[in-house]
């Protein structure tokens, strides 16, 4: 620690009690007694700092001076301290609450996070045109989320949609006439519904009942040439059962119009099913898709 | 409408002590001496400070200065992801959800630093150019865009970037990419 003596009262006085006043060094005492006496002229001082006294913890270190910081003397320790500071506790346990309340939010909400993945591959399922996988993503997603009715209308859509691909539209008609009566407002399921429905008409073989669901649909869809056709099949399948002319006449208008708003994508499928009303409405024989192509198959192949 | 920041500071008490806890965090990991800290106190004018030493490199003042933007900013992010998930795609959203978005947007709130960060960055960032740093050329777009944004928090622009990415971000993200 060093020393100063005080130009006033001459007291020898730890530098670091003292001001730089006028080129001398003044105690704090003396100079507060000038300050009452308005005899400090020139606000010019300065504190005196002791090099060799730690400026955060008091440390003497006798005549040697301590390394600076900031330009303050600090001891080792102090030093140490400024320069790895700890944080506070309260400051560590609010950090790693917070890094637990995330954990747990992940945590909390991890079902909807796998269901929103389950429902992505369901998506990219569909794209790929793999309805049963699709279904059962679906599926999966909707039983992690019971309480969310979109997820579950979706997850029946999804199951709906594989019983009709699959050429089970019986089950395809519970799942379907269920969501419509839940969601009466859906275009889409009523849509669904129908084909669902004319499907199974025509399995149980009520040509009427599959006439009738293919009008409807054309109502919902009157420009679409697959339900044109659709009509055109049930028309036909009328005047193959009934003979009546007047149906023949239908089938063969509404073949024409489909044939006039078929889209590129689906000129291939058209023509096929086009193919297969004509054979029955020349023939008056009503075969399944798979029966027809069997034939054909058999006709080609004894050419 | 103009509410006073410290009411602001005061209910959104996370992000000013993560704020503060990012600047100390890269003073600490650059080694550089925290003279003085308060991560929270009620002051009309300064709601938390970091009182350090000057930085001996250029790399150690640009991350004291922007770690607050990069810590606040992540954690915003990380913290709503879960949370905003469930009300965008689902339309569901629980109380734990927007306690958890409060937080998060809390936290994004304040990310950036203050003027005085981005006078000392900019000082520092002249004084370097010489040396063809490459976070120099980055910090003058990034102090224009932090008095920018501190002017603008008037008009609620930190409110308006703590929800862009804490809701906005990843309700877009879910929409169209992921």
């Amino acid at each position: 620690m060093r020393y100063t003596t005080c130009a006033d009262c001459d007291k020898k006085v730890p530098l670091n009690d003292t001001f730089r006043y006028q080129e001398r060094d003044y105690c704090t005492e003396c100079l507060r007694i000038r300050e009452e006496r308005n005899e400090l002229f020139d606000r010019d001082m300065m504190e005196n700092i002791d090099h060799t006294v730690c400026a955060n913890c008091g440390a003497d270190n006798g005549a040697t001076e301590y390394d600076r910081l900031a330009g303050l003397p600090v001891c080792g320790n102090c030093h140490r301290f400024y320069t790895n500071r700890p944080f506070p506790t309260w400051v560590k346990a609010f950090v790693l609450s917070i890094f637990l309340v995330g954990a747990a939010g992940i945590s909390y909400n991890f079902n909807y996070i796998q269901a929103f993945i389950e429902m992505r591959r369901a998506s990219g399922n569909l794209q790929k045109g793999d309805i049963e996988s699709a279904a059962q993503e679906a599926t999966e997603a909707a039983r992690r989320l019971p309480h969310i009715q979109s997820l579950q209308n979706l997850s029946a859509f999804y199951r709906a949609m594989d019983h009709l691909m699959n050429e089970r539209p019986g089950k395809a008609v519970i799942i379907l006439d269920g969501l419509v009566r839940r969601n009466p407002a859906e275009k889409t399921y009523q849509k669904y519904l129908l084909h669902a429905q004319a499907g199974q008409a025509f399995n149980n073989r009520k040509y009427a009942n599959f006439y009738r669901y293919n009008k409807s649909l054309l109502e919902l869809t009157p420009d679409d040439a697959m339900t044109l056709l659709g009509v055109a099949s049930g028309a036909a399948c009328l005047y193959a059962a009934t003979g009546k002319n007047h149906y023949r006449r239908e089938a063969t208008m509404l073949i024409r119009k489909g044939i006039e708003l078929i889209k590129p994508e689906e000129k291939e499928r058209a023509m096929q099913y086009i193919e297969r009303i004509e054979y029955r409405l020349k023939t008056r024989k009503i075969i399944t898709q798979k029966e027809y192509l069997k034939l054909k198959a058999n006709q080609e192949g004894s050419i | 409408m103009i509410i006073p920041g410290i009411l602001i500071s005061i209910a959104t008490f996370p992000g000013v002590i993560i704020h503060e806890a990012a600047h100390m965090f890269f003073c600490k990991l650059r080694r550089v001496a925290v003279l003085d800290v308060k991560f929270f106190q009620f002051d009309m004018n300064t709601t938390g400070y970091v009182i350090h030493t000057d930085p001996e490199d250029f790399t150690s003042s640009f991350l004291i200065s922007v770690g607050p933007f990069i810590i606040n900013s992540l954690l915003c992010i990380v913290i709503c992801f879960p949370a905003v998930l469930p009300y965008t795609v689902f339309d569901d959203l629980s109380w734990f959800s927007m306690f958890l978005i409060w937080l998060g947007v809390s936290i994004g709130m304040h990310a950036f630093p203050s003027n005085q960060d981005a006078s000392e960055l900019w000082r520092k960032a002249r004084a370097e150019l010489k040396n063809r740093n490459l976070l120099v050329i980055l910090s003058f777009p990034l102090v224009i865009i932090i008095y920018v944004a501190n002017i603008l928090s008037v008009l609620w622009f930190d409110v308006i970037y703590g929800l862009s990415i804490g809701i906005l971000l990843p309700g877009y993200l879910f929409e169209n990419f992921l």
